[in-house]
C-alpha cells in the first residue's frame, strides 16, 4: 500500500545528514569488523601455533582486518535500510549473513595462501570461520528474540491498560 | 473511574482531574479537554475527507508529500510529518522512522529483527520498521510514562 518513494534532491543539508548518516553506519560496522577481526586473528594465530608456527607474516594479518572490515559491510547490507522483509526474505537474508563470510574467508585464505601446506587444519579453521558467523548469528537472534518478547509484553500492557480505561469510561 | 459532576456558579467552572498513573489515555482525555479531537484533513480522488486519529494507521513521507493511510485509503495531508506527530502525540502516534508516524494503537506485534530494527506488524496486516533511534522513545511511548508535550 505504501508508496514508493522518488530519488531524493540534493542540497548542502541533505550532504550533511548523509555523512552524519554514514558515519553512524560506519560505527556499527566498524564494532562488528572489530569482533570479526579479532575473532580471525585469533583463531588463525592459534592453529599456526598449534602447527608449530609462531609468527605469523603481516600480509596475512592486513589481509584478514581487512576481510573482517568487508565481511562486516556485506552484514550491514543484507539488512540495510528500513525496509521490511518477508520470513522468507528474513531468513535468506540470515543465511547470506552466516555464509557470504566465510566463503569470503576461504576465498581470501586461498588467494592469500594462509595454510601453504593445506591439510586438515585448514579444513578445521574454515570450519570453525563457518561456525563463528553461525553461532554469532544464534547469539544475536536470541538477544532479538528477547527483546521481542519484552517489547510485545510492554504493548500488551499498554492494550490492557487503554482497554480498561475505555471500559471504565464507557 | 468514578465520574462526579457537580453545578457551579458562572465563572467558576473547572476539570479536576484526578489520577493515580498518568496514562496515555489521560493523555488524550486532557488533550481533547485543551483543544477538542484533533480532525485531519485529507484528499484523494474522491475529495476532502476528515480524518480521526484512530482512523489513521500511519502517516508516510513520499518526497516532499505526506499521506494518512486508512483500512484501505490512503489521503494526501498538507501536515508535515513532525506536524503530524505533535498534533496527535497523545493519541498514540510516534514517529518511528525518518518517513513514518505510525498509530501504536494499531501496532499488533513487533519484532525485533538483525539491523538495528523492530518490525511492527499492524492490524490491516502492513509492516513498518521501527529504527534503532526510536526505540527507546517506542519503549517510553508503551509504558505509558512519557506521552511528551
Amino acid at each position: 500500500m505504501a508508496r514508493k518513494k522518488q530519488p531524493e534532491s540534493t542540497g548542502k543539508g541533505k550532504r550533511i545528514h548523509n555523512i552524519r548518516k554514514y558515519l553512524k553506519v560506519e560505527t556499527e560496522v566498524e564494532i562488528f569488523a572489530c569482533v570479526h577481526i579479532t575473532g580471525m586473528i585469533f583463531l588463525y594465530g592459534f592453529f599456526q601455533w598449534l602447527m608449530g608456527n609462531s609468527s605469523v607474516p603481516f600480509q596475512i594479518l592486513l589481509g584478514q582486518m581487512a576481510l573482517g572490515y568487508v565481511d562486516a559491510w556485506v552484514q550491514k547490507a543484507l539488512f540495510f535500510g528500513e525496509k521490511s522483509y518477508t520470513d522468507r526474505e528474513y531468513r535468506i537474508r540470515g543465511v547470506l549473513w552466516c555464509m557470504v563470510p566465510g566463503c569470503f574467508t576461504v576465498a581470501a585464505g586461498i588467494l592469500g595462501g594462509w595454510f601453504p601446506q593445506g591439510g586438515a587444519m585448514e579444513l578445521w579453521f574454515y570450519g570453525l570461520i563457518f561456525a563463528y558467523f553461525t553461532l554469532l548469528w544464534l547469539f544475536l537472534e536470541k538477544v532479538y528474540r528477547r527483546e521481542t518478547e519484552e517489547i510485545n509484553q510492554l504493548l500488551e500492557q499498554r492494550k490492557r491498560n487503554v482497554k480498561g480505561m475505555g471500559e471504565r469510561n464507557g | 473511574m468514578k465520574i462526579s459532576m457537580e453545578q457551579v456558579e458562572p465563572g467558576k467552572e473547572e476539570v479536576l482531574i484526578r489520577y493515580w498513573e498518568f496514562t496515555p489515555e489521560l493523555r488524550r482525555i486532557l488533550d481533547f479537554l485543551q483543544k477538542g479531537s484533533p480532525v485531519i484533513m485529507g484528499k484523494n480522488e474522491n475529495g476532502q475527507c476528515r480524518l480521526l486519529p484512530e482512523q489513521i494507521y500511519y502517516f508516510e513521507r513520499v518526497d516532499d508529500r505526506v499521506f494518512a493511510y486508512t483500512k484501505g485509503q490512503e489521503y494526501q495531508v498538507t501536515l508535515t510529518l513532525r506536524e503530524a506527530e505533535e498534533r496527535l502525540k497523545g493519541h498514540g502516534f510516534f514517529r518511528c522512522n525518518k518517513s513514518f508516524v505510525v498509530n501504536i494503537d494499531r501496532i499488533v506485534s513487533v519484532r525485533s529483527q538483525m539491523g538495528n530494527r523492530i518490525d511492527a506488524l499492524l492490524d490491516n496486516q502492513e509492516h513498518v520498521i521501527i529504527s534503532r533511534r526510536y526505540v527507546k522513545e517506542f519503549r517510553e511511548r508503551l509504558k505509558g510514562g512519557k506521552e511528551r508535550g
